[in-house]
């Protein structure tokens, strides 16, 4: 055990633990889009406005709570395997998205949202063909923070049973194995750069064409 | 047709109403200009018309049709409507924010690209260069320009304009100001704008409703408006200088001089003496298009030399002006270029007549001496 190399953890072992990590952070980042952009656009409608402060300040609140914490709630509540852990990641990364969709939606200038109203256009297509293509870029933002979140998060859901990358750091610190710590940390950072950059990318090519001024 | 009747809006937390008891009456065809100083309620009073304000009391139609008994999505669609900060989507290309409300109303593709080049024409932006630009790699004026063409797109019979040409520099406001008033001759839509410049309103409206704290005021033609303000209020508003606001408004052609003969360039001599012996003394030459050439004075010639190849002596006027510019911009050119005749001229440079400064001068004191208050203007 001892003998074993960095580079045999890397192409015998690691992948299966890439996979996994990559599963819990795909469907986490994917249910957590879903709650949180509707979520967001609902506190900016006109009957729902009046809460959206105080529903942000909410889940700023849950967003203090140390991520080993959250997922020590969840074992309580949930018991151990990949569901308490998926529920765990998707709410520790509902804040950015619902934030920023908020944001987004609300630093639009008014004149172009009056303007759209002005021409005759609905509620529903002033949403659809005005607000969220305008608001899309500061949602992809909340998304990348959202991911980088998750990603670090996955790993220390392995103590509630999650699997992933989390696991070969683990069994690392629990076996006096550091080869296997340090490939699964590396490769934890390694998937949160490729995250961030791939929406960072994302953004300037949806946004190339125009400013928003 | 736009009539406003009782209308009201009252503010919970204000005291007062923001608009009371509103009467207006916009003409079928024509442009009424709201104007007042900030807060007066001219820009509340525009949003009801739409209902992206929604009255408290009173009426209001938009030809002849109550709004208040319309859906307000499809009220809009039947009215162009341009803001201030004009309020382009960003994320629409040109072609994209004029062919909005087509593209609303279910235009058919090909209708739709045959009338949002039309109408980029027509505000003067050519469609190859334009129409796949977004508004941020646009100027001030641009951006005006395609909010209005947007507006029109899909021909509503009414407008409604909040200060649309406020937020570019004066040159390019004035001649946007021009154009839509010449795109405006052959429309012939029914306009409610609002500014709170008083020389844009002389300029823009055939009637003006001027507002304070939410009353109107005084409703009337220009003319009116500037030689018989109904009270201070107006008469301050519309300024100290109403005397040179008058000559803003007129057009040259209201005392155009045509009396002055007129010779085309191969007129025999003969014509010319006899003109002389009548006492003529400037003669207008034009060409065999009656465009204008020149002029001579036939005075010194006659006295000096004989008519003979009297082309030799055609002079040229150092300045002329379009028929359709006001008397101010006539009086203008007088004074820079230090001359008291000014001849005006069509688009294609046919000659239509004279203006003379004296004549400006005793056209502005006989009109005052109608509406008598000339002693006031002295004053």
């Amino acid at each position: 055990m001892e003998t074993i190399s960095i580079f045999d953890i890397l192409t015998k072992e690691a992948p299966e633990h890439i996979l996994q990590h990559l599963k819990l952070v795909l469907i986490s980042l994917n249910i957590a889009i879903l709650i949180a952009v509707p979520t967001g656009v609902l506190l900016t409608r006109k009957s729902f406005k009046k809460y959206s402060s105080k529903v942000i300040a909410v889940l700023n609140t849950a967003q203090g709570v140390p991520s080993l914490a959250i997922v020590a709630i969840f074992l309580n509540i949930l018991g151990i395997g990949i569901v308490p852990s998926i529920v765990a990641l998707t709410l520790y990364g509902l804040l950015p998205i619902a934030q920023n969709t908020v944001a987004g939606i609300n630093n639009i200038n008014y004149e172009v949202i009056e303007a759209a109203k002005g021409v005759g256009m609905s509620d529903k297509q002033v949403l659809y063909k005005i607000e969220l293509p305008l608001a899309l870029p500061i949602i992809i933002a909340g998304i990348q923070t959202s991911s980088v979140l998750i990603v670090g998060t996955a790993a220390i859901a392995e103590l509630i049973g999650a699997g992933g990358l989390g696991r070969m750091i683990f069994l690392g610190i629990t076996h006096f194995l550091p080869k296997y710590t340090l490939v699964g940390a590396l490769l934890c950072a390694v998937m949160a750069i490729i995250f961030d950059q791939f929406f960072r990318i994302l953004n300037i090519k949806l946004t190339r064409n125009y400013k928003q001024t | 047709m736009i009539r406003l009747k009782n209308v009201s809006k009252y503010y919970k937390k204000k005291e007062g109403a923001a608009v009371s008891n509103l009467n207006l009456h916009v003409e079928e065809g024509k442009i009424c200009v709201m104007v007042g100083p900030s807060g007066c309620g001219k820009t509340t009073t525009l949003k009801m018309i739409n209902r992206i304000i929604e009255p408290s009391d009173g009426n209001i139609y938009v030809n002849d049709k109550n709004v208040m008994e319309q859906n307000p999505n499809e009220l809009r669609l039947k009215i162009g409507y341009v803001i201030q900060k004009i309020g382009l989507f960003p994320h629409y290309t040109v072609y994209e924010n004029v062919a909005t409300v087509p593209k609303l109303l279910g235009w058919k593709e090909e209708k739709i690209r045959n009338r949002a080049n039309e109408l980029l024409k027509i505000v003067g932006l050519s469609p190859q260069e334009y129409a796949k630009k977004y508004p941020n790699q646009l100027s001030g004026g641009q951006k005006q320009r395609v909010g209005v063409a947007r507006a029109m797109a899909a021909n509503p019979p009414v407008m409604l304009m909040d200060e649309p040409f406020g937020a570019v520099d004066p040159i390019t406001r004035n001649q946007l100001q021009n154009e839509f008033l010449k795109i405006q001759k052959k429309m012939k839509k029914t306009i409610c704008f609002v500014t709170h410049d008083i020389d844009e309103a002389i300029k823009m409206g055939d009637k003006i409703a001027i507002m304070c704290d939410g009353k109107l005021v005084q409703y009337d033609t220009p003319e009116n408006i500037l030689f018989s303000p109904k009270n201070e209020f107006v008469e301050e508003f519309v300024g100290s200088d109403r005397a040179l606001k008058v000559l803003n408004l007129l057009k040259v052609d209201t005392i155009l001089d045509t009396s002055l003969p007129k010779i085309s360039i191969d007129t025999d001599s003969d014509v010319l003496k006899k003109l002389a012996l009548k006492g003529q003394d400037h003669v207008v030459v034009l060409d065999d298009e009656e465009k204008l050439v020149g002029y001579i004075k036939l005075r010194k010639i006659v006295e000096r030399r004989s008519l003979e190849k009297w082309d030799k002596y055609i002079k040229r006027y150092v300045s002329t002006i379009d028929e359709d510019s006001s008397l101010k911009n006539a009086m203008v050119s007088m004074l820079q270029f230090d001359v008291f005749n000014i001849p005006v001229i069509s688009e294609n440079g046919v000659y239509k007549g004279i203006v003379n400064f004296n004549m400006i001068k005793s056209y502005i004191s006989e009109e005052y001496e109608t509406n008598n208050i000339v002693d006031k203007v002295v004053g």
